[in-house]
């Protein structure tokens, strides 16, 4: 009888304790719980976008999603990727802007775009595999109405964090490769200056559009 | 009186004793002359102006035997709907192959063969731009539809259109290819006509078929379409028809506005009706001769009419100003008819004589135009001053003797010889001044060449040519070659198609043989296509999210893109018709330039370098720019030499006849002042001479020598030597005759057509400047000299010291 109330005291306190540690521990966990593979960083980076609303009326809520959002995506590795040579030769300060102002053109920009995109439509993931620098995760979306699947592949990459989406592909057009096409063409016009000036003047215009207008 | 005219009695005796039967005389001829005169026919082609065996003429018959020469009737489709356009041409050109006016239809696009190999028509490289705007197209809405895109360059949505691309051989821009010109789509259909361009009476049928079709086929489709009608069978018959009509209005306006200066002089329409009908009467004998001799009026010899109208009309104002002046003085008629025979008898004798033999001279001319209008014009005038001479004292005096007609008495004012210095040298000053201002403007003249700038102005046609031709980036005015055979046209379009490329001031465009329409490198092209076609399938999905007018336009491409290969057996036969003719025998090399020939000038050069390119024997070069060109250089060569041989020879008459240069000088110096000075208007003006208003030169001649022979004749004969003696009858007569014509010609300064117009406009400064030097200049000279020199001269010979 004693035995049986030491151990059921043991096993509360542990309970306590483990319920003390995961508390402690809580954002990690539920993420952790939630993503721990790369169909799941899919699954919620795209519930997450869905859940944003477009204009913002809650901007302490859309930060948080967007934050959420950020978390899956490695765009200082695509910003990289993109560049390429012109990263090479960038200066330090240019890189930092560039990635800031990247990071906007996804936040204000590309996270619109996805939502209005996604909107209601169901999501299907139809096939995954591994390659040989990460994970392949396809989707498809299933546009009714006009009696078309657009299928998305999603490119993770294990990195400390987890796993990351480091592209984004589209009838086989990759995001990396129309961000390299377009900052090649206006870096070879009008230097790299000229690239942060052209993604924040277009900024510019996303967040006003953002405010209330439409994209 | 009767020693010293003896002619003239015997002239006066003959008409007061046989005026009944002089003009039962005329009225007889008349009656004879009349059915071959209203025979004579206007043949308004140019190819009329050279001789039947010129070679350029042998050929172009050559050419129109074989494949019905090079001219067409081009009917231009236009609307917004591209499908519209496509479907009336082919409406059209499905009824027209049924007009009885039409050998043969070209609607080259409209073959399945074309419409399926269409693409096989552009240049490879144009094949591979297609391909990347495939790609670009599709990549841009693939971009489009990334969720995650993020658009840096603002691009444009990619067009997928061929219009823009290259064909690979120019030719196929004829028609090849509907363009898109300011929202509305162009096809041309090009009809060949079985008869010639001058046969306007089957062109008018011809018209009329195409319009009723063109109103048939409106009704029945659901889009707007119009329909124009160009190329040269219509621009020529619409410049007929202007000319025409011209002629039409300003002669019925010249008529009244001479019937009118001639009623303000003589006041009595019994004498305009006399010597308009007598004039009449030497008209129809003239056209008689010329139904007789050649047949027909060339488009130069047209203009004989209004030539012996006003020339003639001279005639009859000099006799009729001196019968009225002498009238007043002689005891009776025979007395007046008399005097006036010995005071005009012999000055009109010589004006008609100088004038026709310089009519004359130009028959040695190898230039039809001017060999038909110099013979004919030559006798004409002959004729008419016969029939002036005996016709209109015969007239005058049966219509006093019918109506008991007496003449008014009238005080006669006697010329008081008055010598006014200082007036006179005022005008010698005056037009010494304006000879040397003229003799600067002789280098500022300007011959225009470019026949545009004599056509009616804004012709529809024309506008409808320019913008066709700038549709297509092709001048239509090709010179064709005819080769013996397929391969020796493929030869020779590839030898001048390599000229072309080492000659870039060429006025060369193309050279086309019935091979440039069989597409090149056709196995290169269909695997191009069947690639495109691969990628286009792989992106279906893509595609079938697109716009409902880009999906249309992307399943046209597809179709298109199935293109097989295209043989010499798939060219329409209407277009083989047109390299290799009905029997196949020949086939022609047709070489395009790439300047508008309307332009004389580039016309000349254009054909001189496809002459200087030295071809083979046994190729023939024809077309109706070649004889075009051919009746230029004959233009310009003969022209002035027609006229100086034409000045040379009434020089020489006048020499024969007077025996005295000094004479000759005199004649001569009113026309040759009124040349100076009408230069002097034209550089003031900025008038242009043109291939058109050229023809009236030799008549300004003609007038301009009259002119001088009645006032030099005034001067000498009668010793008048003041300028109011010299103007109170000869003068008034020359310038009643000078009033009349430039009345006559300044009615054409109201004439549509441009050329015409310029005609009125030489015409009325030419005339003019002859007034001016022949009634007001040259006397006054005559005056100043008889005031100073010779007087002077008179006396030293007088002394014995000369």
């Amino acid at each position: 009888m004693i035995f049986k109330y030491i151990v059921s005291s043991f096993l509360r306190l542990l309970g306590i304790g483990v319920f003390c540690v995961s508390m402690l521990f809580a954002p990690a966990a539920i993420i952790s719980a939630e993503v721990d593979s790369p169909k799941a960083v899919v699954e919620t980076f795209l519930e997450t976008l869905r859940a944003m609303e477009f204009p913002v009326s809650n901007s302490a809520r859309h930060a948080q999603l967007v934050k959420k959002a950020n978390a899956f995506l490695d765009l200082d590795a695509m910003g990289q990727k993109a560049l390429r040579d012109h990263w090479e030769q960038a200066s330090v300060e240019d890189r930092r802007d560039f990635l800031a102002l990247l990071w906007q053109q996804i936040e204000n920009r590309a996270y619109r775009k996805s939502h209005d995109f996604l909107g209601n439509l169901k999501v299907t993931y139809p096939e995954s595999h591994e390659d040989s620098t990460g994970f392949v995760i396809k989707t498809v979306v299933r546009q009714e109405e006009k009696v078309l699947d657009a299928e998305v592949i999603y490119h993770l990459r294990q990195k400390e964090e987890g796993w990351k989406i480091d592209d984004v592909i589209l009838d086989d057009v990759s995001l990396i490769e129309d961000l390299k096409y377009q900052f090649d063409k206006i870096i070879r016009d009008s230097s790299f200056s000229g690239l942060l000036k052209r993604m924040q003047e277009r900024l510019d215009t996303a967040e006003k559009e953002n405010q209330g207008g439409d994209l | 009186m009767k020693r010293r005219h003896p002619i003239a009695r015997a002239s006066a005796l003959f008409v007061m004793r046989y005026a009944g039967w002089i003009l039962a005389g005329m009225a007889f001829a008349t009656v004879l002359a009349f059915p071959f005169a209203a025979r004579l026919k206007l043949k308004a082609s140019f190819l009329d102006l050279l001789p039947p065996d010129a070679p350029s003429i042998t050929h172009l018959k050559q050419l129109t035997d074989e494949v019905g020469g090079t001219s067409f009737l081009i009917v231009a489709i236009e609307s917004s709907d591209e499908e519209a356009v496509q479907k009336a041409a082919d409406l059209l050109s499905n009824q027209a192959r049924a007009f009885e006016d039409v050998e043969s239809v070209d609607n080259r696009t409209g073959s399945d063969a074309f419409k399926s190999s269409k693409l096989l028509f552009l240049a490879v490289d144009s094949l591979h731009e297609l391909d990347g705007k495939i790609h670009d197209l599709i990549g841009f809405y693939r971009r489009e539809n990334n969720p995650f895109f993020v658009d840096l360059l603002d691009e444009a949505k990619p067009e997928l259109g061929i219009k823009n691309l290259r064909l690979e051989e120019k030719v196929s821009r004829i028609g090849g290819f509907s363009a898109k010109e300011k929202h509305a789509f162009m096809r041309v259909v090009l009809l060949k006509p079985r008869h010639p361009l001058s046969d306007f009476k089957h062109s008018e049928r011809l018209f009329r078929h195409v319009q009723e079709a063109a109103a048939g086929i409106q009704e029945s489709l659901d889009s707007p379409v119009t329909f124009g009608l160009t190329g040269p069978y219509k621009t020529r018959y619409d410049e007929y028809h202007v000319i025409q009509e011209d002629l039409k209005r300003t002669g019925f306006l010249s008529v009244i506005l001479v019937t009118i200066l001639m009623f303000l002089f003589f006041k009595k329409i019994r004498i305009v009706l006399s010597s308009f009908l007598s004039l009449g009467i030497g008209i129809v004998w003239a056209c008689a001769f010329a139904a007789l001799s050649v047949g027909y009026l060339n488009v130069i010899s047209a203009f004989l009419l209004a030539i012996l109208f006003g020339l003639g009309i001279d005639f009859a104002i000099h006799f009729l100003v001196t019968f009225e002046s002498e009238r007043k003085t002689a005891p009776n008629t025979f007395r007046a008819v008399q005097k006036t025979y010995a005071a005009i008898g012999k000055p009109s004798l010589s004006s008609a004589l100088t004038t026709s033999i310089a009519f004359f001279s130009l028959t040695i001319s190898q230039f039809q135009g001017f060999r038909h209008f110099g013979l004919i014009a030559g006798v004409g005038i002959l004729l008419c001053f016969l029939s002036i001479l005996y016709g209109l004292p015969s007239l005058l005096l049966i219509t006093e003797k019918i109506f008991n007609i007496r003449w008014d008495e009238k005080p006669v004012r006697e010329v008081v010889p008055l010598r006014r210095v200082g007036f006179i040298c005022a005008v010698l000053l005056a037009g010494l001044v304006f000879s040397a201002f003229s003799l600067t403007q002789i280098p500022k003249l300007h011959f225009e060449y470019n026949f545009k700038a004599l056509q009616e102005r804004e012709a529809q046609a024309i506008v409808l040519a320019e913008r066709i031709g700038d549709h297509f980036g092709v001048v239509l005015n090709p010179v064709a070659l005819i080769t013996p055979g397929r391969q020796s046209a493929l030869e020779l379009a590839n030898r001048i198609n390599h000229y072309i490329e080492n000659h870039p001031k060429t006025l060369f465009d193309f050279a086309a043989s019935i091979d440039s329409h069989i597409p090149k490198h056709q196995e290169e092209k269909i695997s191009l296509l069947q690639e495109m076609a691969d990628r286009l399938e792989r992106q279906d999905r893509v595609i079938q999210g697109l716009d409902e007018e880009t999906k249309e336009k992307i399943q046209e491409l597809r179709n298109e893109l199935k293109a097989g290969p295209f043989t010499y057996q798939d060219i329409p036969e209407g277009l083989r018709d047109q390299y290799e003719g009905k029997r196949r025998k020949v086939s022609i090399v047709y070489v395009y330039p790439n300047a508008s020939i309307m332009d004389g000038q580039v016309a000349k050069r254009f054909i001189k370098e496809l002459r200087d390119l030295h071809l083979p024997k046994d190729i023939v070069m024809a077309g109706e720019p070649v004889v075009y060109v051919d009746i230029l250089n004959l233009l310009e060569r003969d022209t002035p030499r027609a006229m100086m041989i034409s000045f040379g020879v009434v020089i020489l008459v006048l020499l024969i006849h007077f025996r005295c240069f000094s004479c000759v000088v005199l004649v001569l110096s009113p026309v040759l002042f009124g040349f100076l000075w009408l230069c002097g208007f034209a550089g003031m003006t900025h008038f242009s001479f043109n291939y058109v208003n050229m023809v009236i030169l030799p008549c300004i001649l003609g007038v301009g020598i009259d002119n001088g022979i009645y006032i030099f004749h005034r001067y000498r004969t009668e010793k008048k030597t003041t300028l109011e003696e010299i103007l109170s009858t000869t003068g008034k007569a020359v310038i009643l005759a000078s009033l009349t014509t430039i009345a006559a010609f300044s009615a054409l300064l109201l004439a549509r057509h441009q050329g015409m117009a310029s005609l009125g406009k030489l015409g009325f400064w030419g005339f003019a400047s002859g007034l001016l030097t022949s009634v007001i200049f040259i006397p006054s000279m005559i005056e100043f000299f008889e005031m100073k020199y010779w007087k002077m001269i008179k006396s030293l010979k007088h002394q014995g010291s000369f």
